[in-house]
């Protein structure tokens, strides 16, 4: 048989059917009996794949679990089978809801607060875009999450297919989408705290505020760019299956005929993981440890000369010196937190590259434990920001005060909101963080 | 042209053992783009 086959001729009739065709299966979860094609209603089979055939059902199968949602050996996209349960269930189904709620109330704070003009500077705006996609990243696909792990129905089988879409969209292409802005945003971040600290002349030029929203604008249309063709690279099959009783369309997932047909399954995934672990773990993870390293060399050089400007008196100075350097401590704080959650993903990413393509060795079953987990302290990362921003920076804190607290609250002498660091501002009375 | 939801595929490739399988083993999670 051709390998380019037309596949709804590929469900050939079986040479057991009978017009009562139902096939009693071994898994109670998954209820099963009989599928049927929306076309003609045939008693049709679908073509071997073969023993070798790994697809995630089977994964799951032979790594021990019951989970086999499949039907006449074609599979069909179930939650159960898309992640290892155990785990699933806690952190997605009974913690994500809470956090998800800490998340949305802590980074609309931080947006509400940034967003102020009193605080509008270029790191400011690049850290209310961090907040904005962060907040996006988990309530993408939060509606998801509730409906499957909190509600408990990922059992069933995902259909119809315009729902198949739809969960992949906002559960894998957009919070992922999302993410990777933050990304880059960080390392935006991180330059410009760089500019800003170790080359200060040049900051006036490259560090305006036009500069830094055409820079978020461009970040945001390369990261849509590059999950575009996710958004085309897989055919959702529609699949009628006899499903608790009565005919439902499931999907059955295919990588896309433009994939096979003009760059191959292998290449394209592989420049896919490729892209990501270079341009969205590695590169920067690299460029912000060389960036954090040469800030904090930067900062400790500071505190030498804040200290001998305080033997000195002069107090002016040595403010201004210690505005710069708790600025630069919560940089490092949160690209440290950054890292502990990029490392893991582009490491077992990039060995995930090498067991596709070249020997197989990695364990499938920890490595998605793994990146759970990890999924699972990013977002447990996000609320911690609110308490950086406002355990640092007394500029966030006092704004903070003034948006809810009223004029009373805040100090008398808040006039001060613009770093030396951070562009043309009078120089502030406190002695902490202005952003 | 169709819109994805709207494709209904005729003709397509499926060798075996399927090249995609192995690629989609993996699960990235929401935060990093889920399954392929």
């Amino acid at each position: 048989m051709d390998n380019y086959t037309d596949v709804l001729y590929q469900y050939r009739l079986a040479p057991s059917a009978s017009p009562e065709m139902e096939m009693e299966l071994a898994d109670p979860r998954q209820m099963v009996r009989g599928f049927h094609l929306p076309t003609n209603e045939s008693q049709l089979e679908i073509p071997d794949y073969g023993n070798e055939s790994l697809d995630y059902p089977n994964y799951q199968q032979m790594v021990g679990g019951p989970c086999r949602m499949e039907d006449n050996n074609i599979s069909y996209w179930n939650l159960t089978c898309d992640s290892p349960l155990e785990y699933a269930m806690p952190l997605y189904g009974y913690c994500m809801p809470f956090l998800l709620i800490i998340t949305i109330i802590s980074n609309s704070l931080i947006v509400l607060v940034l967003s102020k003009k009193s605080m509008a500077t270029p790191t400011n705006f690049v850290l209310m875009g961090m907040a904005i996609c962060d907040m996006l990243t988990v309530i993408f696909p939060a509606p998801g999450l509730w409906y499957m792990y909190t509600f408990g129905n990922h059992y069933k089988p995902l259909h119809p297919v315009s729902m198949c879409l739809a969960y992949s969209i906002f559960n894998e292409i957009m919070p992922a989408m999302c993410h990777t802005i933050s990304v880059w945003l960080t390392l935006a971040l991180a330059v410009q705290r760089y500019i800003y600290v170790c080359h200060a002349p040049m900051a006036r030029t490259w560090c305006t505020m036009p500069r830094v929203r055409r820079c978020t604008a461009y970040i945001a249309l390369l990261a849509f760019l590059h999950q575009l063709p996710r958004f085309f690279d897989r055919t959702y099959m529609p699949l009628v299956i006899e499903w608790n009783g009565s005919p439902t369309e499931v999907c059955h997932l295919e990588t896309s005929m433009w994939v096979h047909d003009y760059i191959g399954v292998d290449l394209y995934y592989t420049s896919y993981y490729l892209f990501r672990v270079l341009f969205v773990h590695l590169l920067p993870c690299i460029i912000l440890v060389t960036l954090n390293i040469l800030l904090f060399a930067a900062m400790r050089q500071a505190q030498e000369r804040r200290k001998l400007l305080f033997r000195e008196n002069r107090k002016k100075e040595c403010k201004k010196l210690r505005e710069t350097n708790c600025t630069t401590l919560m940089l490092i704080v949160v690209v440290s937190v950054f890292l502990l959650a990029e490392i893991p993903i582009a490491v077992v990413t990039a060995m995930h590259i090498v067991s596709s393509l070249i020997i197989e060795f990695l364990d499938y079953g920890l490595a998605n434990i793994c990146i759970m987990l990890t999924n699972f302290f990013l977002v447990f990362s996000y609320p911690i920001n609110f308490g950086i921003y406002c355990g640092m920076s007394r500029q966030f804190r006092e704004t903070f005060k003034e948006i809810f607290l009223g004029r009373l609250m805040a100090k008398k002498d808040s006039s001060t909101k613009y770093s030396i660091v951070n562009g043309a501002r009078t120089c502030t009375n406190t002695n902490e963080t202005v952003l | 042209w169709e819109w994805p939801w709207n494709r209904k595929p005729t003709k397509f490739p499926i060798p075996s053992p399927n090249p995609r399988d192995k690629w989609c083993r993996l699960n990235l999670g929401p935060a990093w783009g889920g399954r392929c």
